[in-house]
């Protein structure tokens, strides 16, 4: 079946930076802004420019990141002619077949390009907030009769280390590329949306991997830039790399920061709220007499009787009668207990806090396991812990998933 | 008996049978024959005279949603806890047809106190003891208080509104008070249904600026309203 594009998302990150919510779970399959997950972003922009095949490459965890996906249903990429596809390596044969980066994830799905024929592949990353329409690249990828394009976005000059790098010429020709400099040059990073000729990222996959290399930024796109027509596509608008647990957060408090520029009401994200074992649906959230909400997202079945300050709770979260909870993130199906107070916390799906517990207090010690972790006083709570009554725990804290918390926890302190 | 003057008793029928299917094929065709074809008046007590008829008692919860008035409290039942949808496990079609993108989570930026709030509202005034279906918006100063809105209405700044049903995508402007003047004035048109200061805006109804509508007010989907003032009781179509 002949296809004018095909888009590949990338979602194999382990994302280590994100500590314990990545420990169930792929990267993309991160639960964001309170009811969707973060792959949800890119795949909705792939499906609003009406691009209908689309590989998933997976990796590491893929089991949550399947069942969201769900064969493409919840975005219309369903069907005979339209689908999602996901691929993760073909193991069995040996270890050595895991992928062994982003650019040999895409060359040992060749034969998968192969089945639609595309002239263009359209190559994204799962694990970033923005919405963009990517028929925009295509049009400039086409009339500059490009072999590739990236897409690139400034971002602030202190940052700029931790990004692939470009450098442009004249007509946004990219001249330059360096991958996380120390001293960056330039504030234009790569956003990891690349639109190739399909023939050239053929060619150019197989010259890599024939010299043992793997990756998109760091071995295909320097040896391209070189010897082929590659420009720039200048994005303008919000766009956010969520690989660490701060930049998480931040991106999270975006979302009720009307001049954050991350605006939901326009950016048209689908997602699965298809949720295992649900046997009704989920009613809508209940607000209590004496509860107080300030500046929140409340999603569908919370209970909320307590306070609520700068903060996304997802569905069926259950907080009590004097509870107060401040500028934090809470998966689902959580339950806080009567006045426990929460600051600056994430706290992960099923996690069980007794009544008059704090948590995030205190000093700003750095975690001593994982201090570049946390620096602003985040804590983290891992999945179906559970925290006993009258606790007081600090900040930077991790509490690994599934733990019973029977101790008070001093800021810096791993469980 | 169906719905007798004076009961004789408390045992009311929820409507809810069981039959044997050749028995109840065979009451049917018999019915089939007659001029009235109504399950409490005709099927039932023949029934009684032929057959073996048992009762099964509920003692659990049940309501009806029949008039406005029992449509009203019904509703409010969920915010006494004498429903809960949890619990009974009720399933729905959340599929909204051409939706191009999922509703949000609802933002609540304003105090809200003893009510239902669905995804996608956004509420930046005050809201209590009401249910908002999704996509409601109560704008800053507005006060929301014993109500039922769907989905999509919007109110506007420095809005009141008590006692309103209030159905899909109606605008309400600023400064707009509904339901609050003429508690006590019943419908002229519905006296007996609608006397209790409840009332009732139809689909996309647009209700401009600084309007005053007194309660027990029928305002129908495509109506006109002239003037500042619509008075209690009164029905626009």
């Amino acid at each position: 079946m002949k296809k004018n594009i095909v888009a590949l998302l990338l979602a194999g990150g382990v994302g280590s930076r994100l500590n314990i919510l990545a420990r169930h779970r792929a990267k993309p399959a991160i639960v964001f802004g309170g009811i969707y997950r973060i792959i949800d972003f890119t795949l909705s922009n792939i499906a609003h420019c009406g691009i209908e095949v689309v590989g998933v490459l997976t990796q590491y965890k893929p089991l949550s990141l399947m069942e969201h996906i769900d064969h493409g249903r919840p975005w219309d990429l369903f069907g005979r002619t339209r689908l999602v596809e996901v691929l993760p390596p073909k193991t069995g044969e040996a270890s050595s077949d895991w992928y062994k980066g982003t650019s040999d994830a895409v060359y040992q799905n060749i034969d998968f390009l192969d089945d639609y024929e595309p002239d263009i592949v359209l190559i994204v990353s799962g694990d970033h907030i923005y919405h963009m329409d990517y028929r925009t690249v295509i049009e400039q990828h086409r009339a500059t009769s490009a072999d590739a394009t990236i897409c690139l976005v400034s971002v602030p000059r202190e940052q700029a280390h931790q990004f692939g790098l470009a450098t442009m010429g004249r007509k946004n020709r990219i001249k330059g590329w360096v991958e996380k400099p120390a001293c960056p040059e330039s504030n234009l990073a790569s956003m990891g949306v690349y639109v190739f000729n399909t023939a050239i990222l053929k060619k150019v996959l197989r010259h890599t991997a024939q010299r043992k290399g793997n990756d998109f930024a760091r071995d295909v796109l320097p040896a391209l830039i070189r010897r082929k027509r590659v420009f720039g596509f200048i994005f303008n608008d919000y766009w956010r790399d969520v690989g660490t647990l701060e930049a998480y957060w931040q991106t999270n408090m975006d979302i009720i920061d009307p001049r954050s520029g991350l605006s939901l009401q326009s950016w048209y994200i689908k997602t699965n709220n298809h949720e295992k074992g649900e046997i009704g649906d989920r009613p809508s959230a209940y607000i209590g007499p004496d509860a107080t909400i300030l500046s929140s997202m409340i999603s569908r079945g919370c209970v909320i009787q307590g306070t609520v300050e700068r903060s996304i709770i997802s569905p069926g979260v259950k907080i009590g009668r004097g509870a107060s909870i401040k500028d934090s993130i809470i998966f689902h199906n959580t339950t806080v207990a009567n006045e426990c107070s929460v600051e600056k916390c994430i706290i992960d799906k099923n996690v069980r806090i007794d009544r008059a517990t704090t948590i995030g207090t205190g000093s700003f010690a750095r975690n001593r396991r994982f201090p570049r972790h946390m620096t602003k006083g985040l804590t983290i709570v891992g999945k179906g812990a559970c925290l006993k009554k009258g606790l007081t725990i600090g900040k930077h804290c991790i509490i690994t998933p599934n733990t019973a918390v029977q101790k008070n926890m001093r800021s810096g302190t791993t469980l | 008996m169906e719905k007798p003057k004076n009961p004789p008793s408390e045992m009311i029928s929820m409507t809810l049978y069981m039959f044997k299917k050749d028995c109840l094929v065979d009451l049917l065709t018999a019915n089939a024959q007659e001029s009235s074809h109504e399950f409490g008046k005709d099927i039932i007590p023949r029934l009684l005279t032929h057959t073996k008829v048992f009762a099964f008692q509920h003692h659990g919860y049940w309501a009806y949603a029949r008039t406005i008035d029992s449509y009203f409290h019904t509703n409010m039942d969920l915010l006494r806890g004498r429903i809960d949808i949890s619990e009974w496990q009720i399933r729905t079609n959340f599929l909204e047809r051409s939706a191009k993108r999922d509703r949000l989570p609802a933002h609540i930026n304003g105090p809200v106190h003893n009510s239902v709030i669905s995804d996608e509202c956004v509420i930046e005034g005050s809201v209590s003891n009401s249910i908002l279906s999704p996509g409601v918006r109560v704008a800053k100063e507005a006060e929301v208080r014993d109500c039922i809105i769907f989905h999509d209405t919007r109110i506007g700044r420095r809005s009141t509104l008590n006692k309103v049903i209030c159905d899909k995508d109606v605008s309400i402007g600023e400064g707009v008070a509904i339901g609050i003047e003429g508690v006590d004035t019943p419908s002229r048109e519905f006296k007996e249904l609608l006397n209790s200061g409840i009332s009732v805006i139809g689909r996309k109804v647009n209700i401009p600026d600084n309007i005053t509508v007194g309660a027990n007010t029928v305002i129908y989907s495509g109506a006109r309203m002239h003037g500042p003032i619509i008075e209690a009781g009164s029905t626009h179509r």
